[in-house]
């Protein structure tokens, strides 16, 4: 499985012309200078590093980095590029002392050097024949010690030696002839390597969980059920359903993490079969569907839960990145819909904030106590009509749930007004920038017979462009985390499928479904800067810096699209690419 | 192609096909064209237990199927996240009493990534594909690329 440049190809290269000798001597170096990644520098990230998916434990999306900054972002250009694994794109290229760690679909990943592409080591994985066709979208790795350690799409833990490539162990987690599969990557917090198992919108007893692992093992310390089992707290909300019929809970992006009260923010999927009708779990709220779960990462134990939505019924999950912020709370009435009724205003605390769920609601709560502050929406929904704080959930409009067979009209569109495509926040803005989209569907359940290992197939919907919208699909927005006021608001036809990065140089990028990759000014919305690249990015953009030059890295290829209600747009499939860009050299 | 119109006066023209090859049949399609009305009826009541697609239209789907499909729908049709079943029980109770035309429709609006980038032919093709693989039985006759004449085609239920 591991192919590693080896001695005799060294020479080979060598021997085939000078030219090759530079940049194979260089890459060697990049690795011979290669040091251990510590919990401080997760905790605290070098300026030139992204050792993990959001870059930091607060998911922010943000690096410091300023040499390409508002300025001089016009002068971008393309350092390098190079072409990547066929299949879904979701990757985020990590970097660490100038070594690029690019994990592709279905783990297939290679290192490189970060200021040239030159390849360093490549590790195939074996691809098995997994039920889940997106099992292969393997969103991240994390760096550790010597290790690069990822959760792959047959339900395993690796650690491969970041130097060499090596699989230095590997670990079971999951059962992938089932369904199981990793899909989010790893988290490393109190020294433990955390993961949060998906496929479980296949058919596989219990639903999924997270779970702690040993890091020079991978042996399993603990294990947190996202589906609440029948004798313990919440257990009754799937009413007299049994724990092996109790279906869903994947846990498939990875959480947040606060190291000063050691609590992991992980979010939850939707239950399996979406209809109620079609689970036999009646009005039940069938936890922890849809929740945000406060875990404390010695045990395991959930210190609390906020489920946004009970008994779901449309695929509107709520797994995606949870984001900490320390910030005054002090929401606009004229623009925030829901308010804690006794907030009281102009406090600064720590919460979990950002775009949790499909629905595309801000959801702002206390870190500490999960308490209720403020939420607002930035696309067109139907489903949440009100916040019921001491419930500590929505209110949900009954108008769009719907029996076996009875067509719904339901906002937004089940592959969200956002979905694993992330959001960015700027400390230096105090702004979350999301990459939303107005679409709606008809939604109709059907029937189900739940089998063991195959998808649920609950239901069939198609998407509508809802009248408000004016046509325009993509709806890329900046909201203050304080006020939850709209700063700035980009919106156009093409829908926002990609990943959001934001810099210390007041910058934004974005990547659209039309190819365009852009610079927004953080601060004001103008696009400074734009790329048309050969086709949509479904894999995340990140920044670094190797030998005092910053780097862009922007995955293009389709992971999430929705280009289905516009079809006008044409773009091709597949042409996975990694594009790096810079500042031209003196 | 898809302007073939549908007459129910018409004679029933089978449009032979030699081989499993996509050349072939692609000509053989041009050249019923070239009689005019040469498009296939069906009765008014036709279903799809009356074998409305050719097992070679559906093996050479597999390869459009493959390529444009299995990544969100799976390599055997069984559906992802949020992309539903193609085939089995959850497909056939939805289906039911629909219409070919109907779901030819909604083919048009995929693959989600870039819709209607296959051709008329390509989705009649993937239209034999589904129906292979729930069980309806193949015919002697391809499936044609006319979203009139597949609107005339009711989704009979799923064979035991």
């Amino acid at each position: 499985m591991i192919k590693q440049l080896s001695g005799a190809l060294l020479a080979a290269i060598v021997g085939a012309g000078a030219l090759a000798l530079p940049s194979v001597a260089q890459a060697q170096s990049r690795l011979d200078n290669y040091t251990p990644v510590t919990d401080e520098m997760l905790q605290d990230p070098a300026a030139s590093d992204w050792l993990m998916w959001r870059r930091n434990y607060q998911m922010w999306g943000y690096s410091p980095l300023d040499q390409i900054n508002a300025d001089n972002v016009g002068d971008l250009q393309m350092a390098w590029a190079w072409t990547m694994e066929a299949g879904r794109q979701e990757s985020t290229p990590l970097v660490h002392d100038g070594v690029m760690f690019l994990m592709a679909s279905c783990n297939f990943t290679q290192a490189l050097d970060a200021a040239t592409g030159d390849l360093l080591w490549e590790y195939r994985r074996e691809v098995v024949e997994h039920p889940a066709a997106l099992a292969c979208g393997n969103r991240n790795a994390v760096l550790y010690e010597d290790k690069l350690i990822m959760a792959t799409h047959d339900a395993f833990l690796v650690a491969l030696d970041a130097k060499t490539g090596q699989v230095a162990w590997e670990h079971q987690v999951g059962d992938w002839q089932v369904g199981h599969h990793y899909t989010g990557g790893p988290l490393i917090a109190d020294g433990k390597i955390i993961a949060g198992l998906s496929g479980c919108y296949h058919i596989n007893s219990g639903g999924c969980w997270i779970s702690a692992h040993d890091v020079a093992s991978g042996e399993e310390l603990w294990r947190t059920y996202t589906i609440a089992r029948p004798d313990e707290p919440g257990g009754d909300t799937w009413g007299d359903v049994p724990l092996e019929s109790r279906y869903g809970g994947s846990a498939w992006n990875t959480g947040a993490y606060d190291p000063e009260t050691n609590t992991l923010y992980y979010g939850v999927a939707v239950p399996i079969p979406w209809g109620s009708e079609q689970r036999g779990t009646g009005d039940g709220d069938v936890l922890y569907t849809n929740s945000t779960l406060a875990i404390d990462a010695d045990t395991g134990e959930i210190k609390w839960y906020f489920q946004y939505m009970r008994n779901e019924q449309w695929d509107l999950d709520h797994p995606f990145a949870r984001m900490i912020v320390e910030t005054e709370v002090s929401p606009n009435a004229d623009e925030v819909e829901w308010i804690a009724p006794d907030l009281t205003a102009g406090e600064t605390r720590k919460v979990i904030t950002g775009i949790p769920g499909k629905t595309g609601i801000v959801w702002t709560l206390d870190a500490e106590t999960g308490d209720f502050l403020w939420a607002r929406s930035t696309v067109e929904q139907n489903v949440v009509t009100g916040v019921d704080a001491e419930a500590r959930t929505a209110i949900i409009n009954d108008e769009v749930r719907s029996s076996i067979g009875e067509q719904v009209y339901v906002c937004p569109y089940l592959l969200g007004g956002i979905n694993w495509q992330a959001p960015a926040y700027n400390p230096n803005t105090n702004a979350i920038y999301a990459p939303v989209n107005n679409l709606c569907m008809n939604f109709t359940l059907n029937q189900v017979q739940p089998t063991i290992g195959a998808h649920h197939g609950s239901a069939r919907s198609t998407p509508v462009i809802p009248e408000s919208a004016n046509g325009n699909v993509g709806s890329f927005t900046a909201v203050n985390v304080a006020t939850g006021e709209t700063m700035w608001e980009f919106d156009q036809r093409a829908g926002f499928p990609g990943s959001v990065l934001t810099t210390g140089g007041n910058l934004v990028f974005v990547t659209d479904d039309n190819r365009r990759l852009r610079a927004f000014n953080a601060e004001t919305g103008d696009v400074l800067w734009e790329q048309i690249l050969n086709t949509r990015a479904g894999g995340f953009p990140t920044t670094y810096e190797v030998d005092g030059r910053q780097y862009i890295a922007v995955p293009a290829g389709t992971g999430v699209s929705y280009a289905t209600a516009t079809p006008e747009i044409r773009v091709p499939s597949g042409g996975n690419m990694l594009y790096v860009f810079a500042l031209p050299q003196d | 192609m898809a302007a073939i119109g549908k007459s129910n006066d018409m004679e029933f023209l089978q449009v032979s096909l030699k081989r499993c090859n996509g050349r072939v049949a692609a000509l053989s399609v041009v050249g019923s064209l070239l009689f005019a009305f040469a498009a296939p009826v069906y009765a008014q009541d036709a279903t799809t237990a009356d074998g409305v697609f050719t097992t070679a239209q559906a093996e050479r789907a597999q390869a459009i199927y493959d390529r444009s499909c299995a990544s969100c729908h799976g390599a055997t049709l069984g559906g992802g996240a949020s992309a539903p079943p193609l085939m089995g029980f959850p497909f056939t109770s939805f289906w039911t009493g629909k219409n070919l035309g109907e779901l030819n429709d909604v083919l048009h609006t995929m693959p989600a990534d870039n819709p209607g980038s296959l051709t008329d032919q390509q989705y009649a093709d993937l239209i034999a594909l589904i129906l292979d693989k729930n069980a309806y039985p193949a015919g002697d006759t391809e499936l044609p690329a006319d979203g009139a004449v597949l609107a005339g085609i009711t989704i009979s239920p799923a064979a035991q």
